[in-house]
């Protein structure tokens, strides 16, 4: 598994692992959706939403990406299982998200947050550790 | 690096620890947690308290940075973190606020003693289960237009009353009158107006709840009689707030401010303190944009009432009563004025986990409850007891006016799921007499009693520490979690 939660007291935490940027954003958003728990839409379909986000620096696209992400998810009662970066800048990013319908979510997160926000990579493996709003 | 915050945390009564500037650079004014041994040992094991010394760096910050003993981790501010800046150009941060604006608690109170209506206590809570929806499959049963929703946003819980969705007492007993001034539609994003358009009435999820509770012990005779209180009787919790509409907010200005810091000349620890002068543009777009979705919170509150009327009138019959004791925040950011050093100054109080407890004789009161001071709702967790207290003088001189807003959070969800099994949680629950309605046992697991302080401890620190005193002790009967 590409991500793991681990403990916070308030709220929800996980730490994603990916071998290139454009993954770890993308299994990021897997990850987030896949805690909170979708519940099995019977009319069940496949989904698109673009995306084009410019934020102030790495850390804040991803906290931006996965938020518009989870507003999107939300509105449209969808959950999303992977990310199509058309561009992937330090500060912006472009592209799809894609997923499927959903009948409700088990455990709703509010928002994806800054705190203990951290990316890092050492050559091999790009590490994200992201706090979730629960 | 971990900090050891016994060297950095004096104690300097009973339940009070201190961290002062002179011991943290960048401090501008004493941290303070008001805690037991206990409760103050495990805030050294989080984040909690090098939260609330980053909250004592903010611009324009006055007294003290305050914590309250339901104290734990939470982003930018811990939660149960309380901080006051100067009026109007101090700091507003939304993350002294909190994703979920006007996050809060409103007690309904019957004619009923329990016994009355033991019998049909399973079918209430069906009844209220099938009639509130959580929100996290279903939406709201009231489902709102573009325009409607700019006028829940201005109005708020009047909005709901002049729609036929309330009483015009309900107004008369909730902080602000359920309604906050200032509120403008405009500030508030197309994207979070979405999220809210078909939440109204909706509970939420994780610790928001809607609970039937019964008074168990009566400790002050007078507040109680003020407040309408009497043993064995039949009371209503609710807790919820914003919804997707609040966090939505949250998010955008959070976003938005963080690109302001080097601008206004702030360098705070966190991002999650990104803040903006209250006076500034950002800053008063936000306060504008979090009074909308403050009003958005009292609506959906009141919806619920609507509806949690409605069930209670189908199953006991017109003649029965249910009405609104008060209605307390603790997400929630409001001017308000406040002695400090025997000059009343005006002030921005952030409250984030955090309730407002105001003394005897403040204006704000409602005049029914003025002499005695203002009510105060402590909901435990499932299983355990919630409190009814008022405020005191000594709140108002030492924490603004504020007290704490809940046991507070001691295991991570993770970690409530690993020590409790959810079957074993609902029979145990069902053993005590609590009926239970929830969708799932996970749910259910990840808020266990376990995974909170001891709110009886937490209650006892409040009142010892002279902040709040008890009025009301209840036991939950019914615990409804929402489709």
């Amino acid at each position: 598994m590409s991500f793991e939660p681990i403990p916070h007291t308030g709220d929800m935490a996980v730490v994603v692992k990916a071998a290139s940027r454009d993954e770890l954003f993308s299994e990021a958003v897997r990850a987030m959706f896949a805690m909170t728990q979708p519940r099995q839409d019977v009319a069940e379909r496949s989904v698109e939403r673009s995306f084009n986000i410019l934020s102030l620096e790495e850390n804040s696209l991803l906290v931006d990406l996965m938020n518009q992400a989870l507003a999107e998810a939300e509105i449209n009662h969808e959950a999303y299982q992977k990310v199509i970066f058309d561009e992937l800048k330090t500060a912006s990013a472009r592209g799809r998200f894609i997923g499927l319908t959903v009948a409700g979510f088990e455990t709703p997160i509010k928002a994806v947050t800054h705190h203990n926000l951290i990316i890092r990579s050492d050559g091999d493996q790009w590490t994200a550790r992201i706090t979730f709003d629960v | 690096m971990s900090v050891d915050w016994r060297k950095k945390f004096h104690q300097v009564s009973l339940f009070l620890y201190e961290a002062r500037p002179s011991d943290i650079s960048d401090m501008r004014v004493p941290a303070k947690v008001y805690a037991d041994e206990e409760i103050f040992t495990a805030a050294c094991l989080d984040q909690s308290l090098n939260q609330l010394v980053n909250v004592a760096m903010l611009p324009g910050i006055v007294g003290q940075a305050i914590a309250m003993p339901d104290i734990h981790e939470g982003y930018g501010f811990p939660i149960g973190g309380v901080a006051a800046t100067a009026w109007p150009r101090g700091a507003i941060s939304p993350g002294g606020v909190g994703y979920d604006i006007n996050c809060g608690v409103r007690l309904l109170l019957s004619d009923f003693h329990f016994k009355e209506i033991k019998s049909k206590i399973e079918r209430l809570a069906d009844e209220l289960m099938r009639a509130i929806p959580s929100g996290a499959g279903r939406g709201g049963r009231v489902v709102l237009t573009s325009s409607q929703i700019d006028e829940v946003l201005i109005g708020g819980a009047e909005w709901c009353v002049k729609n036929g969705l309330g009483e015009k007492s309900d107004l008369e007993n909730l902080e602000e009158n359920g309604r906050l001034d200032g509120a403008q539609p405009s500030e508030v994003s197309e994207t979070a107006k979405r999220r809210g358009k078909n939440q109204l009435g909706t509970l939420g999820s994780g610790n928001h709840f809607l609970e039937v509770q019964c008074v168990e012990e009566i400790f002050d005779e007078t507040a109680s009689r003020a407040f309408g209180l009497f043993p064995d009787q039949v009371a209503v919790a609710i807790h919820c707030g914003s919804r997707g509409l609040g966090h939505q907010v949250c998010t955008d200005f959070v976003r938005q401010m963080l690109s302001k810091q080097d601008e206004y000349g702030y360098h705070l620890p966190d991002p999650e303190l990104a803040c903006a002068p209250a006076d500034s543009p950002e800053g008063r777009s936000y306060l504008a944009a979090m009074a909308a979705a403050a009003n958005f919170a009292w609506a959906n509150r009141q919806v619920i009432v609507h509806h949690v009327r409605g069930e209670w009138l189908r199953l006991f019959g017109a003649e029965s009563f249910l009405g609104t004791l008060y209605d307390v925040c603790h997400n929630m950011a409001k001017i308000e004025t406040h002695e400090i050093s025997g000059v009343a100054k005006r002030l921005l109080v952030h409250r984030k986990g955090a309730t407002r407890a105001f003394a005897p004789g403040r204006l704000e009161i409602p005049a029914i409850y003025r002499s005695v001071g203002q009510p105060v709702f402590i909901p435990g967790t499932m299983g355990t007891s919630s409190y009814v207290l008022r405020g005191t003088e000594k709140a108002m001189t030492e924490t603004f006016g504020t007290v704490c807003h809940g046991a507070g959070r001691r295991l991570s969800r993770h970690a409530a799921k690993r020590q409790v099994e959810g079957d074993e949680l609902r029979k145990r629950l069902e053993e005590q007499g609590i009926v239970v309605r929830a969708r799932s046992s996970a749910g259910l697991v990840e808020e266990a009693p376990e995974a909170y302080k001891d709110v009886d401890a937490v209650v006892r620190v409040v009142e010892a520490a002279g902040l709040a005193s008890r009025v009301a002790r209840l036991r939950p009967v019914a615990v409804i979690k929402g489709d």
